[in-house]
């Protein structure tokens, strides 16, 4: 397909219908967007958002359907025919390679810079100057992925995005690992943009469509159930919509909790990928029934912290102690003996594995323990039962228990990450962005899971980027910056400004 | 979906498959002027005629189902073991020693011991390149194969030095350095008329136990973990290396023990070149076999018809057998591609509409 700079006036796709084995990801969907415009694409997890968008990106074929572009039909068999067309996508999960740079990452993608025996990669890191100039979107060129924050491999995806010449974007999801004041600027960004591009933006967070976009379509069981424009209809109405009742997400508003301190983490100091001290000498002490916020920008510490604690990452000094036990350089299979549950940042390649079942993924942790074990025998009844129970409470969209929890959605996988945590019964939890990537009603269910262990009385440490996630739940909240505890807030003393002027890393008290 | 048409799919893929790697085959052995008919009824078809040669067919699928499923174990667990060549050869060297250091025990202790130290030597081999690689993160590629110079050297120089039958040396003899038979206690039974021993039952009570280890308890589950997402399974506590180093021994053992039953069922004395690449093939039979038992059997059985056919065309049609291992080649090529069409649910999908559109065609859209 030859390449062309053409604008792109209009894009339209008529009767789309794309089968699963077992599922209909996209049932005759017909949408269209002209110059300019931003259409946000929403709907419950599982309810075909990734799938339609990956078919325009001619990642997989439609079944049936056609996509026109400026009055044309095109057919894209892989995605260099779609970057061709002048569109691009960020994918909700990371499409760049772990070891290599970010400068090589966005080379792979940039034809320009190859010639026959040679990469130009002073032309690619000229083109990402520019493009990072352009948006306001920083990257360090020559940071290892694998040494990313997920907020910091996003903004990696969308340069690499824009520096190959969308003209036509496509984000699943973007703003779902960003911190608050990324979202904000992300928002005033694509606003910006839309004056050169159109712009298809998958979110379920639903101030940002009112923010951002011009026309609404709403998903359903792959089917399109609402069309129209935003202007006309309220967050809630979006919201009910969506999920065809009213969605009201929980607050914690028991009293301050007196529990004995469970988790005590003492001066811990814990090296980065990166090899420089990510935390210094950090000191955060939880309750038993009590839910610490940990609020920060992504990358301050907060990976390091969770790994450290459940024995993935070394500990350099310090201690962690646990029930009066010190669980720092224990092994993994320790720390969740000892009762700790841990929900992981990168739920695709840390919190599942893959290739693995939903009901094998559903009992990672326990496949020695005796309910799902005799004499190291599988006891398949119990296994299947658990799964089946579990798929039904955490309403995992799925045709069984038996599909490769890969081929979830991403609502869906973190689900899957949930329900086996939440349901382990642990003595504590460690829960790393639990709702990203969750739809409303979803998250909404979560957080009342998390409630309900609180009144269990397990401690619950949450990090978040979000602000309403860490006021609505929290009875603590601890603010990082650099590796340390700025300072920990009584609920009643957090908001959103004391706690974004802390999180920016300002202690003096007479500037809140 | 139905049943049928499921069966009926995959039955023609096959077909179409086979039909490919056949025509590629045919330009290649017209290319060399030989007989293709003639060829091909030769290798496929020759060895299954007489119980003699479906005898040396099975005779050869046996080691390889052994070593096969040893090395699935290693490579479900995420380590590449292409060292049972030397693995087997060890295990030989420790059947050898037994047998001849008490070769007047009772054969249900002899027998069982000698098959106990071939596993263990193998074991060993199988040990040292995981437990660098757990360790110090040595390339498993580059140990294990070193591993097989290391085991061969060690080979020869005992069935050359310590173990060398005494009437080789003194009389000149076969000229290829081998021991001693080994002491009638060890030797299995065969059928009678043929070489054929029960070897052969050892090799499906493997298989049925390495499909109960990885499917059915948790340690499987546990290795199987390890191996398709390193990071997952450390996360859900699973040590990763533990198993790593587990899964080569075992696949070390299994290596051993096919060199212990190859030569108490089939040599019943250790000879130089008795490993005969076997350790190779495994590696191919147990890919083919899709990692799977269920799978590796047939595969070993029929990577057993080609060995034997591969002889038999040299001899009846002239074609050499070096063209047999260029067919070899095309086949395995062929079925590894097959395989990903097999595996392809959503090709299988459009099809199945396809073939509803045909046979039902206004109904159908409607639903
Ligand atoms: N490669 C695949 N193989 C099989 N099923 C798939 C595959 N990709 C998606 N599905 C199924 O298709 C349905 C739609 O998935 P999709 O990823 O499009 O949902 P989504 O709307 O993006 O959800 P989320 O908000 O959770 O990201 C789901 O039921 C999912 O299980
Ligand atoms: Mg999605």
């Amino acid at each position: 397909m030859e390449i062309t700079t053409k604008k792109i006036t209009s894009l339209r796709v008529e009767h789309i219908t794309k089968r699963f084995p077992g599922v209909l990801a996209s049932d005759d969907i017909s949408l269209s967007i002209g110059e300019g415009e931003i259409l946000a694409l929403v709907g419950e997890n599982g309810a075909g958002k990734t799938t339609l968008m990956n078919i325009l990106m001619g990642l997989y074929q439609p079944d049936e359907g056609r996509i026109i572009i400026n009055g044309e039909e095109v057919r894209f068999r892989s995605p260099n025919d779609a970057f061709a067309a002048g569109l691009g996508m960020v994918h909700q999960q990371y499409m760049l390679v772990p070891n290599m740079t970010v400068l090589e990452n966005i080379a792979l993608g940039y034809k320009q810079a190859w010639s026959l025996f040679k990469l130009d990669l002073a032309m690619v890191r000229e083109r990402i100057e520019e493009i990072s100039k352009k948006y306001g979107l920083h990257v360090d060129p020559d940071a290892f992925i694998w040494q990313l924050s997920v907020g910091e491999q996003q903004r990696v995806e969308l340069v690499k995005t824009l520096c190959l010449g969308a003209r036509f974007l496509i984000l699943d999801e973007p703003t779902s690992a960003l911190t608050p004041q990324e979202t904000d600027e992300l928002i005033i960004l694509l606003k910006r943009m839309a004056s050169e591009l159109s712009i298809i933006f998958i979110s379920h967070k639903l101030q940002e469509v009112k923010d951002l976009s011009d026309t609404i379509t709403i998903l359903r069981h792959g089917a399109v159930v609402f069309q129209g424009n935003t202007t006309d209809h309220s967050p809630s109405d979006i919201a009910a919509l969506m999920t065809g009742h009213e969605v009201e997400l929980p607050l914690n508003e028991e009293p301050p909790c007196d529990g004995e301190i469970v988790l005590n983490i003492k001066d811990l100091k814990v090296k980065s990928d990166r090899g420089f001290l990510a935390l210094n000498k950090l000191n955060l002490s939880i309750r038993s029934g009590e839910i610490v916020g940990l609020a920060g920008v992504s990358g301050n510490g907060q990976r390091e912290l969770a790994e450290a604690i459940n024995g993935l990452r070394k500990v350099e000094s310090g201690e962690i102690l646990f029930y009066g036990e010190d669980l720092a350089n224990r092994s993994p299979h320790h720390v969740i003996e000892a009762g700790m549950g841990y929900i992981p940042e990168e739920r695709n390649t840390e919190g599942i594995v893959p290739s693995f079942s939903i009901k094998e993924n559903l009992i990672l942790k326990d496949a020695s323990h005796p309910e799902f074990s005799k004499h190291t025998f599988l006891r398949n009844k119990e296994i299947d039962k658990n799964a089946t129970d579990l798929r039904i409470k955490f309403d995992i969209r799925s045709p069984n228990i038996s599909i490769a929890a890969g081929s979830l959605s991403g609502g869906n996988i973190q689900k899957v990450i949930l329900a086996r945590e939440i349901s382990r019964k642990p003595k504590f939890l460690i829960a790393v962005y639990p709702i990203r990537g969750l739809d409303l009603g979803a998250a909404e269910f979560i957080h009342r899971q998390l409630l309900e262990k609180r009144k269990e009385g397990i401690g619950i440490l949450l990090v978040s980027e979000e602000l309403d996630e860490i006021l609505d739940l929290s009875d603590r909240v601890a603010v990082i910056f650099k590796g340390e505890i700025q300072q920990v807030l009584n609920r009643k003393d957090a908001n959103r400004r004391s706690l974004g002027i802390l999180m920016a890393g300002v202690k003096d008290d007479q500037n809140i | 979906m139905t049943k049928t048409f499921k069966i009926t799919y995959k039955v023609t893929i096959i077909i179409l498959a086979i039909l490919a790697a056949m025509t590629i085959g045919a330009i290649i052995l017209l290319t060399i002027g030989a007989d293709v008919l003639k060829t091909y009824s030769v290798i496929l078809f020759e060895p299954l005629k007489t119980t003699l040669q479906l005898s040396e067919v099975l005779i050869r699928a046996i080691p390889l189902t052994i070593i096969a499923l040893g090395i699935a174990v290693a490579y479900r667990s995420g380590i590449i073991n292409i060292g049972a060549e030397g693995q087997m050869a060890m295990g030989i060297l420790g059947t050898t020693a037994i047998a001849l250091l008490f070769p007047e025990l009772p054969k249900p202790i002899l027998l069982p011991l000698a098959i106990l130290a071939g596993a263990i030597c193998g074991g060993l081999w199988g040990f040292i390149p995981g437990i660098l690689k757990a360790k110090l993160q040595v390339s498993e590629l580059l140990s294990t194969v070193m591993l097989n110079y290391i085991a061969a050297q060690f080979y020869t120089f005992f069935l050359r030095g310590p173990m060398l039958d005494p009437a080789e040396s003194s009389l000149g003899g076969s000229g290829t350095p081998q021991s001693m038979r080994l002491s009638k206690n060890l030797w299995l039974e065969r059928l009678p008329g043929t070489r054929l021993h029960t070897g052969i039952f050892f090799a499906i009570i493997l298989a049925i136990v390495i499909y109960l280890l990885l499917w059915k308890t948790s340690t499987g589950m546990k290795m199987r973990a390890a191996g398709a997402s390193e990071r997952a399974a450390r996360y859900g506590g699973i040590s990763v290396t533990t198993y790593l180093v587990v899964a080569m021994v075992i696949s070390g053992a299994f290596a051993g023990m096919a060199g212990a039953i190859e030569i108490a069922g089939v040599h019943r004395r250790a000879i130089e070149g008795v490993t005969g690449g076997y350790g190779f093939s495994a590696i191919v039979v147990a890919l083919f076999g899709g990692l799977h038992p269920a799978g590796i059997i047939p595969a070993s059985f029929f990577f057993g018809l080609l060995i034997v056919g591969a002889d038999m065309t040299q001899r009846m049609v002239g074609v050499p057998a070096n063209m047999v291992n260029v067919l070899q080649g095309i086949i395995i090529l062929v079925i590894v591609a097959t395989k990903m069409v097999l595996a392809d649910p959503y090709l299988m999908e459009k099809v199945w509409r396809k073939y509803q559109k045909i046979t039902n065609p206004p109904k159908e859209v409607e639903a």
